[in-house]
């Protein structure tokens, strides 16, 4: 009986979000049959309410969580500081996310089903369980949880073709890599006979001692490579989900073609869960068998940074420049990750971080501006003047897009930083060497967006100048010209937009003065896990 | 804290508040924003000049070191203290923001705002990079000063080329200071700590001197700009407007050599002493190439972005030449370099005022109707060529001195290269100022009363320092002997004065 009730208390976040998801979803329910609200205030409503329902989790595992911890033991669930703090970051971010895309729903008016919300929050459930799963079968159906709900939200505009493909084409990649991690879970399981991470490790290590040590005859000798074979299957899959490559093609597809909330959602989230995953999965169950993999970490960040930064280079669509540049800053974490020091890990940790809150604002400066008939920034040139129509948003991208080119001394600077230092550390110098040189290259295209943001505008301006006006009062009267002509905007500036892309702005270029915020707490994240 | 450190902090931070200030204003009224920035900026020059009265000059200590925790657990932390040279450039930094607004006063009338805030933060940047002694921190500030120098071409440049140089000083700088990036964080896995005072204390083996200085070299060689890697230098001044290429040509470029006389030179002197050959090389082909290729060019900016590629060069000769006059030399061309160009700038920004090209055959005769112009311009050009008298002359001299003794072969071509820039200037100056009356002209109009006082000042600086190069000369010598003494071996404990 004690021991349930102490297994219930580490559910309890869970527990929390699946009651108000309930709630939420027999609220809609009401509210859509009862008062015949208009559907879509019913389901901003309702993602105001997700969101709270997320912050209220955050706050709760922040004040709690000391309590909430315990010691080690075989379980399907690990209760550790590492796992806790990781919730921490996960329903903090998903919080804000929720309040982000709210106001989207106001425009879309052929979304009708409010359920979304609801599925979401059943994607943090899952991305929750993901992070702190203990044993391959809780892992394996957290993650599907989490990949479902996300097919699902996908096909929230299903009248669109763009919305259907983007959820078919997810659906069938996504569901290939959840089977090929499943292959090698099973493989694993062949081999060693459990699926527990408790009982895995000591098996693990055992094997690598006296195979590639001692040399022992009394395994089978092909043990090893069995299990190597059923580790690299697993990596397939948790590389799927964090767009690294040679697994990113569907990253800018679905990045296009995807709902924008849901591309923010995730973009982020899953991103945030799966590395927690992987952490526990290579740096503690696999830890021996690493050096096997090294190389092959470490070529797939490479390639990620090589693919991020030149397949970008050439788009015209403003989303599809952010699923490279996400392909790029994943290559940037593995890259942190593949060092195997304490360093390099926090490094990884804090970038991810770092890239998450600059996700957040590229998307809510797209969910805030809208174009003529409420068409989103969709294509570069609908960028072309924004500095000038929007100033707040304008700006606020324009610091965004230097933050995430890397000059310091911005934020995204010191993301970068801190990983080149690692590697350093480490003595990885190749890697430094085209870290750097591919990240001045990704550069490029983060200036070409604040190039068209202040010069096209200009020289359509010029058409004007020397018509005996005022040179002062030429912009107003170019703003009038252009709204008659064609690039008539309008905003969703709802007042959390406003305020969160301030903050946004503001961590950008204050991070610079306290680093140490963010820092301590990712080093006393991973500290606790290596230990 | 003494009253220097407290004069110091005020200076750093002041920058700061006159962007706040500026951000709680309107938009729309240009003149109060006009007022407010010049008053705040020449507070600021006050400030330094106190700096400067502050400063003891015959102490080899870095003085005003303020310090500050940054980021405990990694061992980085802030750490400012400034010599004779810094504060010079820091003297000089501060002198160019207030003539950069009063240039631009009436000129630029859309986005005034953003301007001024611009301006102000590059004066931070600068100010900071000048007297952080820190590598990481230098690398942060080092970097910083490209967001507003790329938002200033970008917005008030006046050719569509301007993208496409923007492009160019944007990602040529990035690419190689990025490589330094690289030789800071060895530096850092090498120690734990990226103290420069610390640093100067250290051995560093021969090859890891090797590679750190040449990761350093590359970042500073195309900020100097050295000849390979000048193309970026020649388009941003020209497409960036007037206070761009004041500030560029005024500061950012010394932003090289001062890196490379902080950093090259003391921490890898094994190192700088195995590569002055090559610098040698690169600088001799500077002057020669950059100043043959001054004589061909036909646009008013070009000429002169290329007499500052050819006058950095010689920086670079005296920097490297080894001797405590060519050190003294260099530091004394930058900062007359720093006055000279920018003035010369300044007057292409007046001719461009009025008659919005910069094309040399568009003007002609200029004499005859603009004389206060023609006497300022003539001065300026003299300075240039490094006439006697002027500012030029003695850091030229020096240089031209020093390299006699170390190198009489540098010598010989870089005389060359003086004996070009006379060409050059006096040309130039020939074909805009003298000769028939272009007949491109149609409005005719001299200085009026704001622009001959901002140019009358700097004719005085240059003229000053010309007659009385030991205002100057003093603050240097100890700076650059104790750069010359670290460079020999001889053990000086850098206790903080």
């Amino acid at each position: 009986m004690n021991s349930f009730v102490t297994l219930l208390s580490w559910f309890i976040p869970e527990c929390i979000l699946i009651f108000f998801a309930t709630l939420i979803l027999l609220y809609g329910l009401y509210e859509s049959k009862v008062s015949f609200y208009k559907q879509v205030e019913l389901i901003k409503k309702l993602m105001y309410y997700a969101g709270n329902t997320c912050f209220f989790i955050f706050f709760f595992i922040w004040l709690f969580f000391n309590k909430l911890t315990s010691g080690v033991m075989d379980y399907q669930v690990a209760p550790d500081y590492f796992s806790y703090s990781m919730k921490i970051l996960l329903f903090l971010f998903s919080g804000i996310i929720f309040m982000l895309s709210a106001g989207y729903f106001r425009f879309e008016k052929k979304i009708k089903a409010f359920e979304i919300p609801v599925v979401m929050l059943l994607s943090c459930l899952g991305m929750s369980l993901l992070i702190s799963s203990n044993n391959f079968a809780i892992a394996y159906l957290a993650m599907e949880l989490q990949s479902l709900s996300i097919y699902a939200i996908i096909t929230a505009k299903r009248d669109t073709k763009a919305s259907s493909e983007a959820a078919f084409k997810y659906f069938v990649l996504g569901v290939i890599s959840s089977a090929i991690f499943l292959l090698g879970v099973s493989f694993l399981y062949a081999y060693t006979g459990t699926i527990s991470f408790l009982q895995l490790k000591p098996i693990l290590s055992y094997v690598v001692e006296s195979t590639f040590l001692l040399g022992d005859t009394a395994l089978p000798s092909n043990l090893s490579y069995g299990i190597i074979f059923s580790i690299s299957l697993i990596l397939v899959g948790v590389f799927f989900k964090l767009s690294v490559v040679p697994f990113h093609i569907w990253t800018p597809e679905i990045y296009r073609k995807a709902p924008t909330p849901m591309v923010l959602f995730l973009a982020i989230l899953p991103k945030v869960s799966m590395w927690a995953f992987f952490m526990r999965l290579y740096f503690y169950v696999f830890s021996d068998f690493l050096p096997k993999f090294s190389l092959v970490i470490q070529a797939c960040a490479l390639l990620s940074l090589l693919v991020g930064s030149l397949g970008a280079l050439r788009q015209a669509r403003l989303r599809a420049i952010i699923a490279y540049s996400a392909i790029a800053n994943m290559g940037f974490i593995l890259l942190g990750l593949s060092t195997f020091s304490v360093g390099g890990y926090k490094a990884s940790l804090v970038y991810l971080i770092i890239y998450s809150i600059i996700t957040m604002c590229n998307f809510s400066v797209i969910l805030a501006v809208r174009c003529r008939y409420g068409e989103k920034l969709f294509y570069l040139k609908n960028v072309i003047t924004l500095l000038y129509t929007h100033p707040f948003t304008g700006i606020v991208f324009v610091i965004n897009l230097f933050s995430i080119a890397g000059i310091p001394p911005l934020a995204g600077f010191f993301g970068k930083f801190f990983v080149i230092q690692s590697l350093m550390a480490s003595n990885m110098v190749f890697a430094a060497v085209t870290a750097v040189v591919l990240s001045a290259i990704s550069c490029f295209y983060y200036l070409r967006l604040i190039v068209y943001m202040i010069v096209e505008s200009d020289y359509r301006f010029s058409r004007y100048r020397g018509d005996g006006i005022p040179e002062a009062d030429l912009m107003d009267w170019y703003m009038k010209v252009d709204f008659v002509e064609d690039k008539q905007y309008y905003t969703d500036m709802s007042t959390i937009l406003v305020v969160s892309m301030f903050f946004m702005a503001c961590f950008n270029v204050l991070f610079f003065l306290f680093p140490s915020l963010i820092i301590d707490s990712a080093w006393l994240m991973v500290k606790s896990f290596m230990e | 804290m003494t009253l220097g450190k407290i004069v110091f902090f005020i200076t750093l931070i002041m920058p700061i508040v006159a962007i706040a200030k500026l951000l709680t204003m309107r938009s729309k009224r240009y003149t109060e924003l006009r007022n407010v920035a010049i008053s705040f900026s020449t507070i600021i020059f006050l400030l330094t000049l106190l700096l400067y009265a502050l400063f003891i000059e015959k102490s080899s200590f870095f003085q005003y070191t303020l310090e500050g925790s940054w980021f405990p657990e990694a061992n980085l932390g802030f750490f400012y203290g400034i010599d004779g040279v810094s504060l010079l450039l820091i003297i000089l930094t501060a002198f160019l923001i207030p003539v950069c607004i009063l240039c631009t006063w009436e000129s630029i009338t859309i986005r005034l705002k953003t301007y001024l805030v611009t301006l102000f933060l590059t004066e931070f940047s600068l100010f900071n990079a000048f007297s952080v002694l820190d590598l990481a921190l230098f690398y942060v500030f080092f970097e910083s000063v490209l967001i507003p120098m790329f938002v200033m071409i970008l917005i008030w440049g006046s050719r569509e080329r301007r993208v496409h140089a923007a492009y160019q000083f944007f990602i040529y700088t990035f690419l190689g200071s990025l490589f330094m990036l690289l030789g800071i964080l060895f530096v850092y896995s090498l120690f734990g700590t990226t103290d420069y005072l610390y640093l100067l204390n250290v051995d560093f083996s021969f090859n890891t001197q090797l590679f750190l200085w040449l990761s350093f070299f590359l970042s500073f060689a195309i900020k100097v700009p050295m000849v390979p890697f000048h193309i970026w230098l020649p388009e941003a001044h020209v497409e960036a407007p007037t206070p761009g290429s004041v500030l560029l040509a005024g500061v950012l470029l010394k932003l090289g050599t001062y890196g490379f006389l902080r950093f090259s030179i003391p921490l890898f002197p094994e190192a700088s002493a195995y590569f002055s050959p090559l610098l040698f090389t690169m600088a001799i082909l500077g002057v020669v190439y950059a100043s043959c290729t001054t004589l061909r060019q036909v646009d008013l900016k070009k000429i002169i972005a290329y007499s500052s590629v050819a006058h950095m060069s010689l920086v670079i000769v005296g920097l490297f030449s080894d001797s405590i006059y060519g050190l003294g030399g260099a530091v004394f061309l930058m900062l007359s370099h720093g006055v000279v160009s920018s003035a010369l700038f300044l007057c292409v920004g007046v001719l461009y005022d009025r008659y919005h090209t910069r094309l040399i055959t568009y003007y002609g005769g200029m004499v005859s109707f603009m004389p206060l112009f023609a006497f300022l311009f003539l001065s300026f050009s003299m300075a240039n060529m490094g006439f006697p008298g002027t500012s030029a002359f003695v850091g030229e001299f020096l240089i031209i001195m020093s390299s006699f003794f170390s190198n009489t072969f540098v010598c010989f071509f870089i005389s060359v290269g003086v004996i070009l820039s006379a060409a050059y200037s006096v040309w130039c100056y020939n074909r805009v100022m003298f000769g028939p009356t272009s007949s491109y002209i149609i409005k005719f109009s001299d200085l009026n009363k704001r622009e001959f006082n901002y140019l009358l000042v700097l004719f005085l600086i240059v003229m000053l320092f010309g007659l009385l190069p030991n205002l100057i000369l003093d603050l240097l010598h100890t700076p650059c002997a104790q750069i010359l003494f670290l460079k020999r071996g001889w053990v000086l404990d850098c206790i903080l004065f």
